[in-house]
C-alpha cells in the first residue's frame, strides 16, 4: 500500500528504513521515525476509533499525549495492551494495532446506533435510569460494560518482565523541548547528575517542527546538536520515549520508560515497560502546553486537529493531514500551521480568527501569501459525517460567511501549561490572564520553564530554561561560577490571544458540541449539570464524567474551566480545574508491578530445615512471612489422618517438631531483671540463673500483646522468646521504652532469633531419643527438672537445652546455631528411630496446646483481652507497677459480662465446631440472639477421641457446664455443646514433670 | 512518599521507618495515683494537631533508633527531627 | 568434636577445608564471624578494651566501617557495631571481647550462624542494587568505608562499600537470604551474572 499523504522531502523519518505494521489487520506502510498515528495519517486512515458513549466515529487529534481520541490495542494475547496512544507509540515492524470501542468493525459499528439515540442518553443518564427497577442494574450493568469497551486485558499471564529502577540527581528535566534542552544544557554545565527525560521517541519537541532557527541552525538541527552534546555529557542521563507519570511528595517522580523492540514473543525477556523512581534534589518543569480545542457543532468529526499537531505531523513526519485546509484560531500560532500547509503544497482555503484584528507578523506572512483571512469570523459546523467535507463559517453575530469545503480542520484556542504533575503533588498555580488558564507557580524545589510557565516564545522559552537549569543545580548545590551561554532564537513576537469559550447568541445551542471527546461530554451536558446544580468543578465532573477517560482530560479540563465561567457567569480562576492525579498517561499493570510478582512478590523465610521437610513431604502453611511445615501426610493419607498420628506419636511416643520461626531477644545488662519486671505483668528479678518462667506482655490498655518463655541465662543476660508473628514488633515495642522513656535502664537488646535454630522434642520417650543422640548434659529428671535450662553439647554441636512445654509432654526445646541445625535434628530423628519418632507440624502443635488450653495470642486473644479472660490472673504481680496494669482496674476491664476462656465439648462428640462461630444460649426464633461468645480454636482431640474447642464466652467461668449453642457459618444450623474447664488433657500437668 | 530525615543516617525513604503517633506524651510516674479518667486521658486522648506535629518515629530497617520529627500536617513538610535527650 | 561438624550456608553451601574461594561477582561470602557489639560511646575504658581486643577503633560516626586484617567493624547504630570477621573465628573472638569487657556495661553476641554476606563485584554493581535499593549508591556519594542498613527489594539489608571497583556485601538474616539471593539473581541476570552453583538455595 502506498502512503498516499506522505510528502516527498522533508521531516525526521528515516526514508531509508521503511517498515510495515497492521492496523485491524491491514498492513500499514511507514518509516523508522513515525508514530503509529503518522503512519496511519500517512497512510490516509482518517479513522481510528468510536467514542466510548456514543460510538461516533473518530479521528486522530493530536500529535502527543493529550489525544482523546487515538487509543489504541497492541500487540495480541498474553502481550496485548490496551489503552495505547498511536500518538505516542513509535511504529515498529512488530506491532499489531486494533482499534478499540467498536463492534463489529469500526465501519459498521452496532453500538452507534447510541449516537442516533444521544438527544435522550444526557449526563447522568445512568444515575438516573437504570436505577430502576434495581435488581435489573446485574443485566444494565453487563450490558454497558460490553458496550462501553476500552480495550481488552490479556487473556494470560504476562510473560514479561518488568523492570524497575532507582535512580538519583541533583535536577531532574522532565521535557526535552527548547525549555528542557536549555535546562538540561545549563544544569550539565555545571557539573550536575542530571536526567532528562521525554515522552517521545526523540527529545526536541516543539523544535522538531519549527519554522524558527536557534543559534543560527533549524529548530531540529539545534535540538539534535545538543542532544549529541548532553548524550556525551558524564553525569547526564537521557531517556526518551519515557513519561514522567507522577510526582509525589517529596519531589518523587516516576517516570515509564517504553522500551521498544523489534523481537516479538521473546519470552521471560525484560520487555514492554521499565518504571524509574527518581528523587531528585531539583525538578525543573518543562512539560509544554496543551493547545485547547475550540466549540462549534460536530467539532469531534474525523479530519478536526489541533492546529499545532498539523504543523507537527507536516514538518516533523513530512505528513499531510488532508488534502485542502480551513483553520479556526483564537491567537497566533494557527497562523504558523498556515505557512506550513502552504510550504507542504496543502490549500488553505481560509483562517477564522475570533480577533477582529489579527495584524502580528504572523498573520501578516499569512496575508502576504495569499491565504484568505477572516477576521472577527468562527466556524459554526463541521460538515461531513466519516469525516470533515466542509467548515460552515460565520461572523460573530452570526452572518453566515459560507460553507468552505476542506477534509482538514485546524483548531487552535490557545495553550494550556501541561501543569499536571506539578498539580499532582498539590504544587500550586494561578490563572494566567495573557494564557487565559492556569500556570504553575515555582516553589518547592520545583522550576517551571518554557509554556509550562506560560512562556509561548521560542526565544524567550529558551532563556527560561537556561536560566531554571542554573538555578535548579545551584538550589542542589552545584555551581562552576560562569553562566552558560542563552541559546538565541529568531521568532517574532506574538500578538494576544482572545479567549473563546461559548459560541455567541444562538451558536451556543447547536449540537453537538463536545467538549471531552473521549467521555462524549458536551456542551448541553455542562448545562444540564449546572441547571441541576452541580456547579464545582470537581461536581460537574463526577455528574457528567469530564476528564475522566484515560485521556484524563488534558484538552476537556482547560476547555471545560472557560465554558462553565462563562455559563455561570463567573471568572474562570475561581472555577478551578478538576484534581489532577496520578497517572499523567495509562501505565500498564505489569510495569507497576515489576519483579515484585510470583516468587518474588514477598519474602518467603525459611529455616535450616527447610529442605529436610520438603523430602519428608511435608504440606507447608505460610505463618507470616514464614513457610513453615504444617503436617506430614504418608502416602494415602488425609490431613485429618495424619495429624491424628502425629498428636498420638507425641502423646504416646515423642515426636520433633521445627520451632525455630520463634523470637528470640538477647536482653543484657545490669537492669535487665528490672526491664523484664517493667514490661511483663510477673516478677523476674528473683528468677535464678538457669530457670525459665512463662510471661505475660501487655499494651498499656492491659490488653495482652504477647506471650512466651523467658529463660535467665546468667546473672545479667536473660533470652526472651516471643511468638513467631510478634517477632519484630515486640522487639521495636521493647526498645521504644528504653529509648525513649526509661534511657536509664542499662539494658541491650540483640536479636538472636536467626542464629539460634529451635526443636522440640516432645513426648514420653525424648529423654531418651535426646541421650541417644548424645549429650553431655545430665538428663534425670532431678538434674534437668522442669522449666530450666542447660548448656552443652548435642549431637556434637554446642546447644541450649529448654526443658519447657508447649505441648504438655515430657519435652525439651533445643537451640543450636542455625549452621548446624538440620545436622541436629537428622541425628535427633536417627537416634528417635527406635522410640518411633515422629515430625509433627503447626498442625498437630495446635491441637495439643488445646488440649491443655494454652493460649495462642492472636487465635484465643484479639487485642481486647486481658489476663483474667483467659485465666491467667495469678500472673498479675501486686508488688510492682507493669505495662498495662493500670488499665486492669479500669471500669470496662472488671465488667463482670466481659468474655472468658471455657471449653466447650459437643453432644455428638464426633462434631468439630467451627472456628470463629458464634455462640448463643438457645437458637429460639428471637431476633437478634444474644450473643455469648465466639469459639477461637477447635480440634479434633484423637487422645481423647472425641472433638474439643476453646471459646470465649460472656460470664462463661462462672458458669461451667452450661448448655450453649454455636452457629454453622454456611447452613443454617446450630450445633449444641456444654461449657467446661479449658484444660481437657492432664489437668494436674503432672507428664510434663516426668 | 515522604523522606524522614533519620538524625543518625540521614534521609532516607518512610518505608525503613515505623510510627508511632504523637510525642511528648510521657508515662505517668505513678499510675495507681491518677483517676480512670486521668489514666484514660494519657491512653486515649491524642490532639490530632493540624499544623506542626511532634511525633515517633524509629528507623527500623536502619539504625533502630527512635526519635522525634516535627511535620506539618497540612502540608506534610517535615521541619526537623530531634533525637531523645539521653539516646547518644 | 563440634569442629567435625560441617555448617551449612543459608544458600546452600557446606563448609569443608577445601571450600574453593569464589571471585565470581555474585556470590555468597558463607561462614563469615558475624558479632553484635554493643556499648556507650562515651565509656572510653569500654573503647579501649574493644580497641586492645580487634586492634581497629569502633567507627562513631554513623555509616562507616573500620577495617583491620580479615576484620572489619561496622556502624549500626549509635551504640551498635557489627564485627566481620574474614575466617570462623567467633567462638575465640566472642570469648576475648567478652572477657576484655566483663564487669562493664557491653553487650557481645554472636551472630554467625544468622546472618550472611552475599557480595556483588563488577562494572554492573551499582546497576543491579538500583533495581531494589533505594538509597543513592553513586561512588560520589557512597565510597569505600561507608555502610548502610536499607531495604533491598523487601527485605532489610547491611550494604558496605568495600572497593571502587564497585563491590558491594550485602549482609541479610538467614531466613531472608533464600529471596534476598533469587531477587538478586532476578535482578543481575540482564546483566548476565548469577550466583554459582554452589549457591543452591
Amino acid at each position: 500500500m502506498s502512503q498516499p499523504f506522505r510528502l516527498d522531502h522533508g521531516g525526521r523519518i528515516d526514508r531509508d528504513a521503511p517498515l510495515q505494521f497492521t492496523f485491524d489487520g491491514r498492513p500499514i506502510n511507514a518509516y523508522r521515525g513515525d508514530t503509529v498515528a503518522s503512519a496511519l495519517l500517512a497512510n490516509g486512515v482518517t479513522l481510528v476509533g468510536r467514542s466510548f458513549k456514543h460510538h461516533r466515529p473518530r479521528g486522530i487529534v493530536s500529535a502527543g499525549a493529550e489525544d482523546p481520541n487515538a487509543f489504541v490495542q497492541i500487540g495480541h494475547g498474553a502481550r496485548t495492551l490496551p489503552n495505547r496512544l498511536a500518538t505516542v507509540t513509535a511504529a515498529t515492524p512488530v506491532l499489531k494495532v486494533r482499534h478499540v470501542n467498536a463492534w463489529p468493525t469500526l465501519e459498521y459499528d452496532v453500538m452507534s446506533v447510541f449516537g442516533l439515540a444521544a438527544p435522550f442518553i444526557p449526563a447522568g443518564f445512568y444515575y438516573k435510569t437504570l436505577m430502576w427497577p434495581r435488581r435489573f442494574w446485574p443485566l444494565y450493568e453487563h450490558f454497558l460494560r460490553h458496550a462501553a469497551g476500552l480495550g481488552h486485558a490479556p487473556d494470560a499471564p504476562d510473560p514479561d518482565r518488568y523492570d524497575h529502577v532507582h535512580a538519583h540527581c541533583d535536577v531532574l528535566v522532565v521535557g526535552a523541548g527548547p525549555a528542557g534542552l536549555a535546562a538540561a544544557r545549563a544544569a550539565a554545565h555545571t557539573g550536575a547528575r542530571v536526567i532528562l527525560v521525554d515522552e517521545q521517541a526523540e527529545p526536541g519537541g516543539s523544535l522538531l517542527a519549527s519554522r524558527e532557527r536557534v543559534d543560527d541552525l533549524p529548530g531540529p538541527d539545534w535540538a539534535d546538536a545538543v542532544t549529541a552534546e548532553l548524550t556525551a555529557a558524564p553525569g547526564v542521563t537521557l531517556l526518551p520515549n519515557t513519561t514522567a507519570f507522577g510526582l509525589y511528595e517529596s519531589n518523587l517522580v516516576l517516570l515509564a520508560e517504553r522500551l521498544i523492540t523489534d523481537q516479538p514473543d521473546s519470552a521471560g525477556s525484560e520487555n514492554g515497560a521499565r518504571v524509574w523512581r527518581v528523587l531528585p534534589k531539583q525538578i525543573v518543569l518543562a512539560t509544554g502546553a496543551h493547545e485547547r480545542p475550540l466549540l462549534f457543532a460536530n467539532n469531534d468529526r474525523p479530519g478536526v486537529m489541533l492546529a499545532g499537531a498539523i504543523s507537527t505531523y507536516v514538518r516533523r513526519y513530512a505528513v499531510a493531514p488532508g488534502s485542502r485546509a480551513v483553520l479556526f484560531t483564537n491567537n497566533d500560532s494557527a497562523y504558523r500551521t498556515a505557512l506550513d500547509l502552504t510550504d507542504a503544497g496543502v490549500p488553505v482555503a481560509a483562517i477564522a480568527d475570533v480577533r477582529t484584528d489579527p495584524d502580528g507578523d504572523l498573520p501578516s506572512e499569512a496575508r502576504a501569501q495569499g491565504i484568505p483571512v477572516h477576521p472577527g469570523a468562527v466556524v459554526r459546523h463541521a460538515h461531513g459525517r466519516g469525516r470533515v467535507a466542509a467548515a460552515e463559517l460565520c461572523s460573530l453575530d452570526g452572518a453566515p460567511l459560507g460553507a468552505i469545503e476542506c477534509d482538514l480542520l485546524g483548531i487552535s484556542g490557545g495553550f494550556a501549561p501541561a501543569l499536571h504533575l506539578h498539580a499532582q503533588a498539590r504544587g500550586p498555580s494561578e490563572w494566567d490572564p495573557m494564557l487565559a488558564a492556569f500556570a504553575p507557580k515555582p516553589g518547592r524545589g520545583i522550576h517551571p520553564a518554557g509554556a509550562v510557565a506560560g512562556e509561548l516564545e521560542l526565544a524567550a522559552a529558551l532563556r527560561q530554561g537556561t536560566q531554571a537549569g542554573s538555578a535548579a543545580a545551584a538550589a542542589a548545590g552545584r555551581s562552576n561560577g560562569s553562566e552558560p551561554e542563552v541559546p538565541r532564537a529568531n521568532d517574532s513576537a506574538q500578538a494576544p490571544i482572545q479567549p473563546y469559550w461559548l459560541p455567541p447568541g444562538n451558536l451556543a445551542r447547536a449540537k453537538p458540541q463536545f467538549v471531552d471527546l473521549h467521555e462524549d461530554v458536551t456542551l448541553d451536558d455542562l448545562r444540564l449539570s449546572l441547571r441541576e446544580g452541580f456547579e464545582s468543578i470537581e461536581h460537574v465532573k463526577r455528574y457528567t464524567t469530564l476528564g475522566m477517560g484515560p485521556d484524563q482530560g488534558k484538552l476537556a479540563n482547560p476547555l471545560a474551566t472557560g465554558v462553565i465561567a462563562e455559563l455561570l457567569g463567573r471568572d474562570p480562576a475561581s472555577v478551578g480545574t478538576p484534581r489532577h492525579r496520578p497517572a499523567y498517561s495509562p501505565v500498564s499493570l505489569g510495569a507497576i508491578a515489576g519483579r515484585h510478582i510470583g516468587p518474588l512478590a514477598d519474602p518467603v523465610r525459611v529455616t535450616p530445615m527447610q529442605e529436610w521437610h520438603e523430602a519428608a513431604g511435608a504440606s507447608f502453611e505460610n505463618v507470616g512471612q514464614w513457610r513453615r511445615a504444617w503436617y506430614y501426610p504418608q502416602p494415602g493419607e488425609s490431613m485429618h489422618q495424619a495429624v491424628a498420628r502425629e498428636c498420638l506419636a507425641v502423646r504416646h511416643r515423642v515426636g520433633i517438631l521445627d520451632y525455630s520461626t520463634l523470637g528470640k531477644i538477647e536482653i543484657t545488662g545490669p537492669d535487665a531483671g528490672e526491664f523484664l519486671d517493667r514490661v511483663y505483668t510477673n516478677a523476674w528479678k528473683r528468677l535464678r540463673p538457669g530457670r525459665c518462667r512463662y510471661g505475660l506482655m501487655l499494651g498499656e490498655d492491659g490488653m495482652i500483646f504477647d506471650d512466651g518463655v523467658t529463660a535467665r541465662l546468667d546473672d545479667q543476660r536473660y533470652l526472651m522468646f516471643t511468638s513467631t508473628s510478634n517477632a519484630a514488633p515486640v522487639l521495636a515495642w521493647l526498645e521504644q521504652w528504653l529509648q525513649t522513656e526509661w534511657p536509664d535502664l542499662r539494658v541491650y537488646l540483640t536479636s538472636v532469633s536467626e542464629h539460634w535454630s529451635n526443636i522440640a522434642l516432645a513426648g514420653p520417650r525424648s529423654r531418651e531419643v535426646l541421650a541417644a543422640a548424645g549429650t553431655d548434659i545430665p538428663l534425670a529428671r532431678d538434674d534437668f527438672p522442669f522449666m530450666t535450662f542447660r548448656e552443652g553439647q548435642v549431637a556434637g554441636v554446642p546447644a541450649r537445652v529448654f526443658r519447657i512445654s508447649f505441648s504438655g509432654e515430657l519435652s525439651y526445646e533445643i537451640n543450636v546455631p542455625a549452621d548446624r541445625a538440620r545436622h541436629v535434628w537428622e541425628a535427633l530423628v536417627d537416634a528417635g528411630r527406635p522410640f518411633g519418632i515422629t515430625p509433627y507440624g503447626t498442625e498437630t502443635m495446635h491441637v495439643l496446646r488445646a488440649e491443655k488450653g494454652f493460649i495462642i495470642v492472636g487465635q484465643e486473644t484479639d487485642g481486647s483481652v486481658t489476663p483474667d479472660d483467659v485465666g491467667l490472673g495469678r500472673l498479675l504481680s501486686r508488688r510492682k507497677d507493669f505495662l498495662g496494669k493500670r488499665s486492669l482496674s479500669r471500669p470496662d476491664s472488671v465488667r463482670p459480662d466481659r468474655k472468658q476462656l471455657v471449653g466447650l465439648l459437643t453432644d455428638d462428640p464426633a462434631q468439630v465446631l467451627p472456628e470463629g462461630g458464634h455462640v448463643v444460649d438457645s437458637p429460639g426464633p428471637q431476633r437478634p440472639l444474644p450473643m455469648r461468645g465466639h469459639v477461637t480454636s477447635s480440634y479434633f482431640s484423637p487422645v481423647l477421641g472425641r472433638s474439643i474447642a476453646l471459646a470465649m464466652i460472656t460470664g462463661g467461668r462462672a458458669a461451667l457446664g452450661e448448655r450453649l449453642h454455636v452457629a454453622t457459618l454456611h447452613d443454617d444450623r446450630w450445633l449444641p455443646a456444654r461449657s467446661c474447664h479449658p484444660v481437657f488433657y492432664d489437668p494436674q500437668g503432672a507428664r510434663q514433670h516426668v | 512518599m515522604l523522606l524522614i530525615p533519620c538524625p543518625w543516617c540521614g534521609p532516607r525513604e518512610d518505608d525503613e521507618f515505623t510510627f508511632a503517633g504523637e510525642a511528648d506524651i510521657p508515662r505517668p510516674a505513678d499510675p495507681d495515683a491518677l483517676t480512670d479518667e486521668q489514666w484514660a486521658d494519657y491512653l486515649f486522648m491524642r490532639d490530632n494537631r493540624r499544623g506542626r506535629h511532634r511525633e515517633q518515629w524509629c528507623h527500623t530497617a536502619g539504625c533502630r533508633r527512635w526519635f522525634i520529627v516535627e511535620r506539618d500536617t497540612v502540608t506534610n513538610e517535615i521541619l526537623g527531627a530531634s533525637t531523645y535527650g539521653n539516646s547518644s | 568434636m563440634s569442629r567435625s561438624i560441617p555448617r551449612r550456608s543459608p544458600l546452600g553451601a557446606i563448609q569443608s577445608a577445601e571450600s574453593p574461594a569464589h571471585n565470581g561477582q555474585l556470590a555468597e561470602r558463607p561462614f563469615l564471624t558475624h558479632l553484635n557489639l554493643r556499648l556507650d560511646p562515651a565509656d572510653a575504658t569500654a573503647l579501649a578494651a574493644v580497641h586492645r581486643v580487634l586492634g581497629i577503633k569502633l567507627p562513631l560516626t554513623p555509616n562507616t566501617t573500620t577495617a583491620g586484617d580479615d576484620l572489619m567493624a561496622i556502624w549500626l547504630g549509635p551504640d551498635e557495631w557489627l564485627l566481620l570477621a574474614d575466617h570462623h573465628q567467633s567462638d575465640a573472638l566472642l570469648a576475648d571481647l567478652q572477657t576484655a569487657l566483663s564487669g562493664q556495661f557491653a553487650s557481645v553476641v554472636d551472630l554467625s550462624a544468622g546472618q550472611t554476606v552475599i557480595r556483588l563485584s563488577g562494572p554492573s554493581t551499582l546497576d543491579v542494587l538500583a533495581r531494589g535499593c533505594a538509597l543513592d549508591l553513586h561512588p560520589s556519594v557512597f565510597q569505600p568505608g561507608a555502610c548502610a542498613q536499607t531495604l533491598l527489594a523487601r527485605a532489610q539489608a547491611l550494604l558496605i562499600a568495600v572497593d571502587d571497583t564497585p563491590t558491594i556485601d550485602i549482609t541479610v538474616r538467614r531466613s531472608f537470604a533464600p529471596y534476598v539471593a533469587a531477587w538478586l539473581q532476578d535482578a543481575a541476570r540482564h546483566f548476565g551474572l548469577s550466583f554459582p552453583e554452589s549457591n543452591t538455595a
